[in-house]
């Protein structure tokens, strides 16, 4: 198990280098930073120049990339170029705000999902499945930005019970967290219910019957351990997921975290705040994989990483 | 047991612990975001003075009651940017006004007439040479912390904000371009701010005026802000305006309560009390403007930005519209035009592209008759500095349009070459895209030419005009309104070295050079009146329309009377409620 920790950190560390690669080279690619950070009814050609030479845009890219490289490993990022202010810091005022919607959003997903999955396995093609099944369509199907405009002018507007906007009280949250959490839950019912009734027509759930155990030992202590497996994965990679910031959601809700940050800043071109967002959210991203596989080898004694 | 052994035998129990600790963490973390509620207690508004005498920014704990007649209420205004967000003048970047014309005390005011009158300035004159202004500071006037502005305060900030730092350091170019032509900064006796230009810049008396949409004119306390410094003071501002910041949440809420002592009241010889009619003001940030429809019908926001798109939402729900007139207008040109290379080289074919579009039917059909209007020239719209209806836009006249393309050599539009219209979804005018679809279908039509619409965003094509990678090609654009658009058109017509001009014609370069040195505002109407007919009928740049702002406004709000030129919330103390 320590060695294959070791390779995944390894591998993680690889796949950060590449995406710093990606996102300081892209930036290049969609026009100099310095032309974007210049106001262009008041710049000239020697406002330019001062620019390139003060951000040591002038040097090589190579020079430049392993500046960054530098800088980053010490959490430095750079300064926005929109307010002056560092970009780490910036991303550390703004990510409470994602974590606590993320945190109730997949909450949400988990409480809801799970045993909606189960249901519809165990009661399969009952009333309780169609459901189910409709429930999961339409969260996967139907535009995040649409749910949320309806569930406002529905709950907001028209009936007035719950906020709009913004953050506060646990009422700010229910919107939002379910709209972030439809689709995902859609995808722990689905992927439940399928893993479910695979396992419920294994062999050894026959055996267990045949044994004369209780259908609630079968179902609770035998099917459901198994089929919560792969679920695992799913949560977790999703977890990251929201972790990296739920721009949509964020952008319709007024919340103020990290994915309207990034967006603010692709849209202002402030390189450094969007190199620090994918960055940080890449890092993210290979922990949470990295934990969910060590606990995938915890759970499932068919699994050898070694 | 092991915890392998635990996990593998328990994976209910092991995930229902972890439901709960995501829980239990949601909940701690959503407690901490409720930190909202208003103070029981007005702002304090005195000052301990320290033994030498000096005021200083430490608040006295003791608390001063609201006054009867004010309203306990909160008015809830959402916008849909706040610039950079920052309060510091020398840094604040964008649609910054939304919030600091609550916070700040500016040298001058303005008014509904956007006239310059006396704010924290009472008076002012200017040399001869246009180079030596001299501003008499009020006497009394207080800041949020209850101290008292003075000279030493006025000169901190003007230092700071059009000092030799600041022409290195200003993130505002306007303030930038200023300081590198500032020579001194100093104070003439007891109460008179002096600050001398190596060049005439008329545009200087409304850049430090509360009509300019960066807060360049704002004064801040010299003492609190040396013992805050730069940070602090962005995180938690002090200003001498009729509001007093209470709470900032970046990127969200700036909660706001009214400052009983702002000095423009008419205890202190002004006609007119700008403080607000209620307790406190909730400035929001939300983006989407379905939200903030929702959010007006709903009733949790009392004015909303708002879009003509909308308007018909926003009634249903039961709120109404409210216009700032001349907030935006559109402005149409080609970059490079001196290249003889380039068609639009030939003033015939600039003229001709005017002729061609039917403005009226483009309001009658995209926006509405109390929404938009096709007069004035660029930024000179009626209600601005050098306007006459001389000014107007170019009729539409198809027939004329042609007689130009022929005498250019382009008969029914023949061996013109392809042009390409850049332009981007813009927030404070709708359907640009939509709009250059349309020109571009009357430039077909009517000139027989072949036009490409490219919605690109506007960072984009701002950079590439910069670079100078759009010459030739016509950029449709948004901006701004205001009553002084001197800056820009120097910029534009007056700086050879400027990377956003769109002509190199020395005699329209000192035309307008010779109308940015007149600073004496008797003078400037007719001046830029002047200029302003000179450069039209250059037709380097034209526009089709400029619009009005609409807000949208709910049931609570009994009046309010925003002023024009101005796409952010003005005139707070005009709005009463019901």
């Amino acid at each position: 198990m320590g060695r294959f920790i070791l390779s995944r950190v390894w591998q993680g560390i690889l796949t950060l280098l590449v995406l710093s690669l990606i996102v300081f080279f892209s930036v290049r690619l969609s026009g100099d930073p310095a032309l974007f950070m210049l106001p262009p009814e008041a710049a000239t050609a020697a406002d330019y120049e001062k620019l390139k030479k003060n951000l040591g845009l002038d040097k090589p890219l190579a020079v430049q990339y392993v500046n960054y490289l530098k800088d980053a490993l010490r959490g430095d990022f750079g300064i926005s170029t929109v307010d002056r202010r560092p970009a780490r810091e910036l991303l550390f005022e703004r990510l409470p705000a994602t974590i606590q919607l993320a945190t109730v959003g997949m909450a949400l997903a988990i409480l809801v999902g799970v045993p909606l999955g189960i249901l519809s396995a165990v009661k399969r093609d009952s009333v309780f499945d169609t459901i189910g099944k409709f429930f999961a369509v339409v969260g996967m199907a139907a535009p995040q930005f649409w749910v949320a405009i309806m569930l406002i002018l529905l709950f907001g507007a028209i009936l007035k019970v719950l906020p709009t906007y913004g953050r506060g009280g646990p009422e700010h949250f229910i919107l939002p967290a379910i709209v972030l959490a439809w689709s995902i839950m859609a995808g722990i019912l689905r992927l439940g219910r399928s893993s479910m009734l695979e396992i419920m027509d294994s062999e050894f759930i026959t055996f267990t019957r045949v044994k004369g155990l209780s259908e609630h030992l079968v179902l609770w202590k035998h099917a459901l351990r198994n089929a919560l497996i792969p679920l695992l994965t799913f949560s977790g990679i999703s977890l990251a997921g929201l972790l990296n910031g739920a721009i949509i959601v964020e952008v319709v809700f007024a919340w103020p975290g990290i994915g309207r940050l990034l967006l603010d800043a692709v849209v202002a071109r402030n390189f450094p705040v969007v190199q620090a967002t994918v960055m940080v959210s890449g890092f993210f991203y290979i922990v949470t994989a990295l934990i969910v596989d060590i606990l995938y080898a915890y759970l499932d004694p068919r699994v050898r990483y070694d | 047991m092991t915890v392998s052994g635990w996990l593998k035998v328990s994976p209910k129990v092991f995930l229902f612990a972890g439901f709960m600790l995501i829980l239990g963490i949601a909940v701690a973390c959503g407690s901490s975001a409720t930190s909202t509620a208003l103070p029981t207690t007005a702002p304090t508004a005195t000052v301990v003075a320290p033994a030498d005498g000096v005021p200083t920014a430490m608040p006295d704990t003791a608390t001063k009651p609201p006054q009867e007649t004010v309203p306990q209420e909160t008015v809830t205004i959402m916008n849909a940017v706040w610039g950079n967000e920052r309060f510091v003048p020398r840094d604040a970047v964008g649609e910054v006004a939304t919030y600091g014309r609550a916070l700040h005390g500016y040298l001058v005011a303005g008014n509904v007439r956007s006239e310059m009158i006396p704010g924290i300035a009472t008076a002012w004159s200017i040399s001869e040479d246009g180079l030596v202004w001299d501003f008499k500071i009020r006497e009394g006037v207080k800041f949020h912390d209850g101290s008292v502005l003075t000279l030493d305060d006025v000169l901190f900030t003007m230092d700071h904000t059009f000092g030799p730092e600041s022409a290195e350091f200003a993130l505002e170019a306007s303030l930038a371009a200023i300081a590198k032509t500032t020579a001194s900064i100093e104070g003439v006796g007891t109460d008179t701010l002096r600050i001398t230009h190596t060049k005439a810049f008329a545009s200087f008396l409304f850049l430090l005026s509360e009509m300019v949409a960066p807060n360049s004119g704002a004064i801040m306390p010299k003492a609190y802000f040396e013992q805050v410094e730069l940070e602090g003071y962005n995180r938690d501002p002090i200003g001498a305006g009729a509001f007093e910041v209470v709470t900032y949440k970046p990127a969200e809420q700036i909660l706001l309560e009214r400052f009983d002592d702002h000095y423009y009241q008419p205890d202190n010889g002004f006609s007119e009390d700008r403080r607000p009619k209620f307790q406190t003001l909730d400035l929001r940030l939300v983006s989407s403007l379905p939200t903030r429809v929702a959010a007006l019908a709903a009733g949790n926001a009392d004015i909303v930005e708002s879009n003509i798109a909308v308007r018909n939402q926003i009634q249903r729900g039961g709120g109404r519209i409210i216009f700032s007139q001349e907030s935006s207008y559109t402005w149409l040109f080609i970059p490079g035009c001196w290249k003889v290379e380039l068609v639009c080289s030939n003033k015939d074919v600039r003229e001709a592209l005017d002729y061609a579009i039917d403005k009226q039917l483009i309001i009658d059909q995209l926006y509405s008759s109390d929404s938009a209007a096709a007069k004035g020239w660029t930024a000179a719209t009626p209600s601005a500095l050098g306007y006459s209806p001389d000014l107007d836009p170019l009729p539409f006249d198809p027939v004329k349009a042609q007689e130009l393309m022929t005498r250019a050599g382009y008969p029914g539009g023949e061996g013109f070459p392809k042009l390409k219209m850049n332009t981007w979804e813009a927030g404070d005018i709708p359907f640009m895209p939509e709009q250059a679809e349309v020109i571009a279908q009357m430039w077909e039509t009517n000139l027989g030419i072949e036009v490409d619409v490219v919605v690109g965003d506007a960072n984009t094509i701002r950079g590439r005009w910069l670079a100078r990678e759009l010459d030739g090609e016509v950029i449709f654009r948004t901006n701004e309104a205001r009553w002084d658009g001197g800056s820009n058109y120097n910029a534009l017509y007056g700086t050879l070295d400027s990377a956003a001009r769109v002509s190199e014609d020395p005699v329209l370069r000192a035309a307008m050079n010779e109308a940015f040195a007149i600073v004496a505002p008797e003078l400037r109407q007719d001046a830029f009146n002047k200029v302003y007919k000179q450069l039209r009928e250059a037709h380097y740049d034209f526009s089709t329309l400029y619009v009005n702002l609409p807000w949208g406004v709910g049931p609570r709000i009994a009046t309010w009377e925003p002023w024009p030129l101005a796409p952010y919330q003005t005139a707070l103390w005009t709005i009463e409620l019901k």
